[in-house]
């Protein structure tokens, strides 16, 4: 405990509580949703009506040489023009609610948005599966690269908001899934992550106190690895009263973790030629936060049909890793946060501070985002319901659900790239060996235990995923 | 304070009114290194948590403790919003 700390800066000091429609049009995860589902059902209403969202959601498409590419972006340029109008407004609309200027805002959106274009051209070369050129990968480098080599201008960093566009873009994502299938798959969803949750947890949680770390360290460790990374552990370290400097540790070692296994699940899954429906399970069972997961997730789908012996739909990497990790363990923390506080104060030592138990938590803390992405999915499969499955693949598909897929790409592509550029090694809390040792633990199990419950246990559930 | 401070019959005001309770979500970004890169300050699970400096901890800011220390009326309306 610190005897000498000091009052806060009257600048930064607590803010009143937001109260009724501000504190729900605020928080993120609300813009996430108002965003999301605005696309979705501008892309209803443009459906109806006989329009389609597809001028503006531009995608390069496959090309050879170079010649092609300045041919495609000629021929488009009015296109890639008004989506960067569309998304600069709405994304930096959302940044405004957040509380960011503008202006700053745009300052960095205007290189990002730039380079995504890049490397989402790079993603559609015909070599690019030759060369592992895959986008969530190479924006996940080439940010990482920068940012820890060059450095990210302060002026750019308002618009490198990761958790901001993956839950807009989880949302879009449920524009492509049926509701049939999160209710055919959620459950299996559910109980596999449950499995590997509690068994995550309760290793990082008894390999870390038997090395002597202190509970509250152990349990924020441990939701970090079982249920939703970086969120998981700062719920838990709020729920159950962390030491900030363990907060950070366990952040830095989920990141490094997280950031490893976006490069060694696909390789992996690859390398035993996994399909992509359980692929991208397996991936959703292991990986540890939602944005390095749909990247991994993203790059397995950039295999199906490029990668001999990689079978299913792309779609099924990400459409399996969602159910898995949003349905079958992000939805979860509230209640987790909740025992872990109700056992932080009735079992542990005292810290001084009095923590509330409150059953509230378990809503306050509920990604809420996650709503959209149901939602998005329920509006869909309404106006999905009275096509035949013929129609649905030549009308509903190309009109309404693939100007969405196109939209979501981009908005994922923006998150891949400010992972990287928000990531620097240097800045993240040194970790010792003991709670690098306890999660490591606990990244082992969940790897072997994820791979076999994804490939032996339920392998058929997800394979049919992506048939 | 008795031993466990969950029992704790504490009647003193709450964390997120308390001087030495930082919840601002640009200031928790930059405390916690790497919470922006894989995570956010911004986003329903953080709810009301915050950092005391007090205790050097992150708290739920509901929670309560002996020292507490109101903020003043007028520090209670300044916003903590982003300065970028």
């Amino acid at each position: 405990m610190s005897e000498r700390a000091e009052p806060l800066n009257p600048a930064t000091a607590p803010r009143a509580e937001r109260a009724g429609w501000r504190a729900v049009l605020g928080k993120e995860d609300w813009l996430a949703i108002w965003i999301g589902l605005g696309f979705v059902l501008a892309g209803i209403v443009l459906y109806a009506t006989g329009g389609s969202l597809r001028w503006i959601a531009v995608a390069p498409q496959k090309w050879h040489d170079v010649a092609e590419v300045s041919g495609q972006l000629l021929e488009a340029a009015p296109r890639y023009a008004a989506l960067f109008g569309l998304l600069a407004v709405v994304f930096g609309g959302g940044a405004v609610a957040l509380g960011f200027r503008f202006r700053r805002f745009l300052a960095g959106f205007v290189p990002l948005f730039g380079v995504a274009g890049i490397l989402y051209f790079i993603g559609q070369w015909d070599q690019a599966a030759r060369y592992n050129l895959e986008p969530p990968l190479v924006a996940l480098a080439l940010g990482l690269t920068v940012s820890n080599g060059i450095g990210v201008p302060r002026w750019a960093e308002a618009a490198l908001r990761v958790e901001f566009y993956i839950k807009i873009g989880i949302v879009l994502l449920g524009a492509g899934v049926p509701v049939a299938l999160i209710a055919w798959a959620g459950p299996v969803a559910i109980v596999q992550a449950g499995i590997v949750s509690l068994v995550t947890f309760a290793t990082i949680y008894l390999v870390a106190t038997r090395l002597g770390l202190d509970r509250r360290f152990a349990a924020t460790l441990g939701t970090g690895g079982a249920v939703c990374g970086v969120s998981g552990a700062i719920a838990t370290a709020g729920a159950v009263g962390a030491r900030r400097e363990d907060t950070s540790v366990a952040i830095s070692i989920v990141i490094l973790w997280a950031i490893a296994t976006i490069f060694l699940l696909p390789l992996l899954s690859k390398s035993l030629g996994l399909s992509t429906g359980v692929a991208g399970a397996w991936i959703g069972t292991s990986e540890f936060a939602d944005a390095a997961g749909l990247a991994a997730a993203q790059a397995y789908a950039g295999y199906a049909g490029h990668v001999p012996g990689i079978a299913g739909a792309p779609d099924a990497a990400v459409q399996a890793f969602t159910l898995m990790k949003v349905i079958g363990r992000d939805v979860w923390i509230g209640i987790w946060a909740f025992v872990l506080a109700i056992v932080a104060t009735t079992r542990w030592e005292s810290t001084g501070v009095a923590a509330p138990v409150d059953a509230r938590t378990i809503w306050n803390r509920f990604p809420k985002f996650v709503l959209g992405f149901v939602v998005a999915s329920v509006f869909v499969s309404i106006v999905a319901a009275g096509a035949a499955y013929a129609d649905y693949k030549k009308v509903v598909q190309p009109g309404l659900v693939a100007p969405l897929q196109v939209l979501r790409v981009w908005t994922f592509t923006l998150a891949f790239l400010s992972i990287g550029l928000t990531t620097r090694f240097r800045d993240l809390a040194r970790a010792g060996a003991r709670p690098l040792v306890a999660f490591s633990t606990g990244v082992a199990v969940n790897l072997v235990l994820g791979y076999v419950l994804s490939t032996q246990v339920f392998g058929t559930y997800w394979d049919r995923l992506g048939q | 304070m008795n031993a466990r401070a969950g029992r704790a019959d504490l009647t003193n005001g709450r964390c997120r009114d308390c001087r030495f309770f930082e919840a601002g979500a640009v200031e928790l970004e930059a405390a916690l290194a790497g919470l922006s890169s894989l995570g956010s300050a911004f986003g329903s699970v953080r709810a009301a948590d915050g950092l005391c400096r007090l205790h050097d901890r992150y708290l739920d800011g509901a929670s309560r403790c002996e020292r507490h220390s109101p903020v003043g009326p007028q520090r209670r309306c300044l916003s903590n919003q982003p300065a970028m």
